[in-house]
């Protein structure tokens, strides 16, 4: 009998639980280790924020569904991790605290043969003063109970827009080295959606705040594709959706502190500036969370098994090197520890070994450049990648992992909202291929220039809805769920 | 149809602390391009060819 314990029950995670529990006979054990009771369709958040779904509608209760599957379930955060063992037990194990409201605070230390880390982001609010919705001057999409506060938030800067007040709201990241400037696309072109429908566009005044070099870089270094006979880009194409919805933008900033309606930035030219505000969602920088691991003489090993910024280090190659010596290669695509080969990380929670988006620093030396965003669709794919080889691995005696998903050799689909309503939503629906460009395979644009594509309409808010119910259907594992792919 | 009417920034809402807008000289879509945004007929097509597309993309990266 062997034991896999899954950390995190997020999109990779979560999948790599349920393929698990459908490889994997029934005298293995699939653990989930996971502090919250819910699991969230994340991407739909953006549609809760501005109030056209509530929370409940991108949430459902994990335990039933692991209980259907008979996946064991611990509503529980991990603190450590034992990969050596412990003084007690030679046993790898994870230590744990549990979050329910029945076992609040109980402590608990659970033994594996597998470990899967997929313990998503830290949303690390603290590294600029004044960030976030807890106790700072600013709201956030990333969570559903973030997004509810959000909405609320926008309600009432309408209700002032109504009266007549001029109001300006700024929506972007809240730091220079923040990750997912998609969903801060993809909140800003909703929220003017709502502001249009609510007949008040013209008082409100929309800034969109990034630490990209360009609009359209997305943390993925933007992208080029064929369209009408010419190859265009996408800094091209945001740029005239920016233009078309009068929407400003001030890019290649690094915000340093934010008080009550002001924030205070740095760009890329080391030039200091600062912005009023009535309304502000800001995106918080990513680490990972905060797991120590522990060698079997009980010494602290965690700088050997996790990379400074608190991501696993994996089967990819952290050798510092400039940009043009980038290689696809470098990248992970078995997600394996390279000192445990039980140890696995995958998800937002694998180190990466460099940025996508060329890194910057301003003349003072503050990293102004996005982080590699390894959400959605990739997550999915290295979340059943893992699963499949840790199978192969119990049932076949692989001694190696034998799935692979790098990131450089798959693709990605996304559907950026830019407006919701059935008749009158739009969105962008992209694709590009590989997700890490290889401008060995792709001289000149690092990705296949028929593969990559962009478009805005309706048909991409459908899309989008679709995909909603989609995987909300396959992550509650209802009947054919894994026939939908990842 | 979506209005395009919000093509600049609205005046006097203290604006002067920001740089240039950077992106004042991307292309503009024409009134066609906009209508067929949210045309139906003309999405409901899209739609078919953007689930095709993304689909294969799906497939590939399954492998």
């Amino acid at each position: 009998m062997a034991r896999v314990v899954v950390l995190g029950a997020g999109i990779s995670g979560h999948t790599a639980a349920l393929h698990l529990r459908r490889k994997l006979g029934k005298q293995h054990e699939v653990v989930v280790v996971s502090p919250n009771s819910t699991w969230n369709w994340i991407p739909s958040n953006i549609w809760v924020g501005v109030g056209r779904m509530d929370s409940e509608q991108v949430t459902f209760e994990l335990a039933p569904v692991y209980r259907k599957k008979g996946i064991v379930f611990r509503q529980a955060k991990a603190v450590a991790i034992r990969p050596e063992g412990s003084e007690t037990s030679a046993r790898p194990s994870v230590d744990v605290v549990h979050t329910s409201s029945g076992r609040q605070g109980e402590s608990e230390s659970i033994e594996y043969d597998y470990l899967i880390n997929a313990t998503g982001p830290k949303l690390n609010f603290g590294a600029t003063p004044g960030l976030g919705p807890d106790g700072g001057h600013t709201v956030s999409v990333c969570t559903y109970g973030h997004a509810e506060q959000a909405a609320r938030k926008l309600d009432e800067i309408i209700d002032r827009l109504r009266r007549g007040e001029r109001q300006r709201l700024v929506i972007g990241v809240g730091h220079g080295t923040c990750t997912c400037e998609g969903a801060a696309f993809e909140y800003t072109f909703n929220v003017e959606h709502e502001l249009r429908e609510a007949g008040v566009r013209d008082l409100a005044e929309i800034v969109y705040l990034s630490n990209e070099y360009e609009l359209g870089d997305f943390g993925v270094g933007g992208m080029s594709f064929a369209q009408n006979g010419f190859v265009t880009t996408s800094q091209l194409w945001t740029e005239s959706l920016f233009r078309e919805r009068g929407v400003r933008s001030i890019l290649r900033a690094h915000v340093q502190r934010i008080e009550e309606g002001r924030l205070f930035y740095e760009t890329l030219d080391g030039t200091e500036a600062e912005l009023t505000f009535d309304f502000a969602m800001l995106l918080p920088p990513f680490r990972g969370q905060d797991l120590q691991a522990v060698a079997r003489d009980g010494s602290d090993i965690t700088d050997q098994v996790f990379a400074p910024n608190g991501f696993l280090k994996v089967d990819a190659d952290y050798t510092p090197k400039p940009v043009e010596e980038w290689k696809a290669s470098d990248w992970p695509s078995t997600y394996v520890s390279p000192l445990y080969p039980n140890v696995f990380g995958v998800g937002i929670a694998f180190a990466p070994p460099h940025p996508i988006s060329v890194p910057r620093k301003s003349p003072t030396g503050t990293v102004i450049s996005p982080a590699p965003p390894r959400t959605g669709m990739p997550s999915g794919l290295m979340g059943r990648a893992v699963a499949e080889s840790i199978v192969d691995m119990i049932d076949r005696g692989a001694r190696t992992p034998t799935h692979r998903a790098s990131m450089a050799e798959m693709g990605a689909a996304c559907v950026a909202s830019a407006g919701a309503g059935l008749t009158k939503g739009t969105a962008a629906s992209m694709t590009m291929y590989p997700v890490v460009p290889d401008y060995d395979r792709y001289p000149g644009y690092g990705r296949s220039l028929t593969q990559t594509s962009g478009e805005i309409g309706l048909a991409g808010h459908w899309m989008k809805h679709l995909l909603h119910h989609m995987f909300i259907y396959k992550a509650k594992a209802n009947p054919g769920w894994s026939y939908i792919p990842e | 149809m979506t209005e395009n009417k919000a093509t600049a920034p609205p005046e006097g809402t203290g604006v002067t602390d920001l740089p240039p807008e950077l992106a004042s000289t991307a292309p503009m879509p024409t009134q066609r391009t906009v209508r067929l945004r949210t045309n139906l007929p003309y999405q409901a097509v899209r739609f078919g060819a953007v689930s095709l597309r993304m689909m294969r993309m799906v497939l590939k990266s399954h492998g």
